[in-house]
């Protein structure tokens, strides 16, 4: 059955920073913005009148500023932000009337971190980076980072999570984020299903992980997404905690 | 007059909440499994394809 987000209406109150299978909510700070836009082509001339701007259809998707606490212990935010040029998946989930759920909004990338500089800010050690689109999935054309969180959940039987419908079903692909960062010998198949009618449901895509291993996973589809999606697994075995971030193009 | 029941190949694994069956691919699903809506919106993104007829025992196409 479709959610309602619970951010509707309400002040941020709950990010949720994902990077690779960990999540530093506990230690990202601030950031500066996250981009999904285009720059105005010039348009000559000069003249008093107003003039309608031109995309010059160079999209800029990203995360500049990403400011954390500078926390060194083993996967937390040091230890996994102190290398510039690394390829991972980023998620920052937004809850605004609590932790974030099915179908929050999201901003995620197939990232590639373009820097890592380390400062102090008020006393406080931190660590800065950007992120920008991997290039090779960028070539794939899923390049809008704006999704929903398809599932925030720890799973522990077979189970299709709550869905998420828009008004429409588009055309233009998807594209989506899995972390798995927790896992005691889970063993799931997980896919991504869409449908027109929120009762008929066929596999939109397959994830190759099985929730054995902490960790990250980013997969891409083109084509028709009717208009509900939801997240979809099937127990083997175990136990797992998972974050699916989910965006049509 | 009893409408006829169309049959499909599954080319991708679908399911039905409502009755809780699974159409796994290479299965069949028909005309009487999901809404005609649904089944046509499945056939034109590749979900589903006409299955091929099948000979009845006295020769005629199914």
């Amino acid at each position: 059955m479709a959610e309602t987000p619970s951010g509707k209406d309400k002040l941020l109150r709950y990010a949720r920073v994902f990077v690779g299978g960990y999540n530093i909510s506990g230690d990202f700070r601030t950031f500066g913005n996250f981009a999904n836009s285009f720059e105005a082509a010039d348009m000559g001339g000069v003249g008093e009148e107003l003039v309608h701007y031109l995309s010059d259809g160079h999209r800029i998707v990203g995360i500049s500023g990403f400011r954390c606490l500078m926390n060194d212990n083993t996967n937390r935010s040091m230890d996994l932000l102190d290398t510039a040029d690394a390829l991972t998946e980023v998620s920052v989930l937004f809850g605004g009337g609590g932790e974030p759920a099915i179908p929050d909004p999201c901003y995620f990338l197939p990232a590639a971190q373009m820097k890592a500089i380390t400062s102090f800010d008020g006393g406080a050690g931190v660590v800065e980076a950007d992120f920008l689109y991997d290039t090779l999935s960028y070539a794939n054309a899923a390049s809008n980072p704006a999704g929903v969180v398809l599932a925030n959940a720890d799973l522990t039987a077979t189970a299709d999570l709550g869905s998420h419908g828009v008004a429409a079903l588009t055309t233009a692909g998807w594209h989506a984020n899995l972390h798995v960062t927790a896992t005691a010998a889970g063993n799931y198949a997980m896919i991504i299903e869409h449908g027109t009618d929120d009762a008929g449901w066929a596999t939109l895509g397959t994830f190759v992980s099985t929730a054995g291993a902490v960790g990250s996973e980013y997969l891409t589809g083109t084509g028709t997404v009717n208009k509900f999606v939801r997240f979809a697994v099937t127990k083997t075995a175990g136990t797992a905690t998972v974050i699916v971030a989910f965006a049509r193009n | 007059m009893t409408a006829k029941i169309e049959r499909y190949e599954v080319l991708i694994l679908c399911r039905n909440d409502k009755t809780g069956k699974r159409f796994d691919v290479g299965g069949v699903v028909t005309s009487k499994d999901f809404k005609k809506a649904v089944i046509n919106n499945w056939l034109e993104i590749g979900v589903l394809k006409p299955a091929p007829r099948e000979r009845l025992n006295d020769g005629r196409d199914s």
